[in-house]
């Protein structure tokens, strides 16, 4: 069972994998990460395509953990939601990975959803590629080193 | 909206500068001078907010409520700037994690 913050929802929903991802895991996030993915962004194209795919998977932590600086209330809600159903956070930046990490809480990338998809046999090692190059070049930085190191492993 | 009035003094070049900008956008002084002034303040935000997503002190989310746009307005920016956002030790640990 996983949370998903904010960034893994804009780059799984680039490359329109959210359906993909149900077809491995159970998957949820917090009423706040909805609104500024879809309410807040009402003109983007990936707002209706994430409305679809999220609208049934909205939950709202019943205990908050207290708001730290660089985090949005989207990020905590999704760090408290994951705290409190036990399950994995898909975050991809430093700030949020880190305060979930001091939280006790197992946190992941978007670059491991891609590994998963792999692993279970939803994607092709092609794809896998494909998806990787198309995120990085929507904006999802990795540096050379890395990109390669994550070609490697597949 | 309160408003309320601010002065400052500016030099000739940047005076003659502020009246080209209303010859040709046909403003009188004080729109001219709340226009630009809501643009770079705007500017100022976005950048200052991907300044701080690039190192690491911001968050996606906390970058676009602080710089006043939705999520995907800051991802085409992100884009454009190429800023390196990606948390990489922890892609590093994802890496790992698969090869277990």
């Amino acid at each position: 069972m996983l949370v998903l913050d904010s960034s893994p929802i804009i780059y799984l929903a680039k490359l329109r994998l959210l359906e993909r991802l149900a077809e491995i895991d159970k998957y949820y996030v917090a009423s706040s990460v909805f609104i500024e993915v879809v309410e807040k962004a009402k003109d983007s194209t990936e707002s209706e395509y994430i409305r679809k795919h999220l609208e049934h998977r909205i939950k709202n932590p019943r205990t908050l953990i207290s708001e730290a600086y660089g985090l949005s209330k989207a990020d905590t809600d999704s760090i408290s939601l994951a705290k409190e159903l036990s399950c994995q956070l898909i975050v991809d930046e430093k700030k949020g990975r880190e305060f979930s990490s001091m939280n006790s809480i197992d946190n992941h990338g978007t670059v491991y959803i891609l590994f998963q998809l792999l692993r279970k046999g939803v994607i092709t090692k092609t794809q896998f590629k494909e998806y990787l190059s198309r995120m990085v070049s929507e904006g999802f930085w990795l540096s050379i080193k890395v990109y390669e190191e994550i070609l490697k492993s597949v | 909206m309160t408003e309320i009035t601010l002065s400052t003094r500016v030099d000739k070049h940047l005076a003659r500068d502020i009246e080209g900008y209303m010859e040709a956008e046909h403003l009188e002084k004080a729109s001219a001078v709340r226009r630009l002034l809501y643009k770079s303040v705007h500017e100022w935000k976005l950048q200052y907010a991907l300044d701080k997503l690039e190192k690491g002190e911001f968050t996606i989310t906390k970058a676009s409520d602080f710089a006043e746009v939705d999520v995907f307005t800051l991802a085409s920016k992100i884009k454009a700037s190429g800023i390196r956002w990606v948390d990489e030790e922890g892609v590093i640990k994802d890496i790992k994690s698969f090869r277990g």
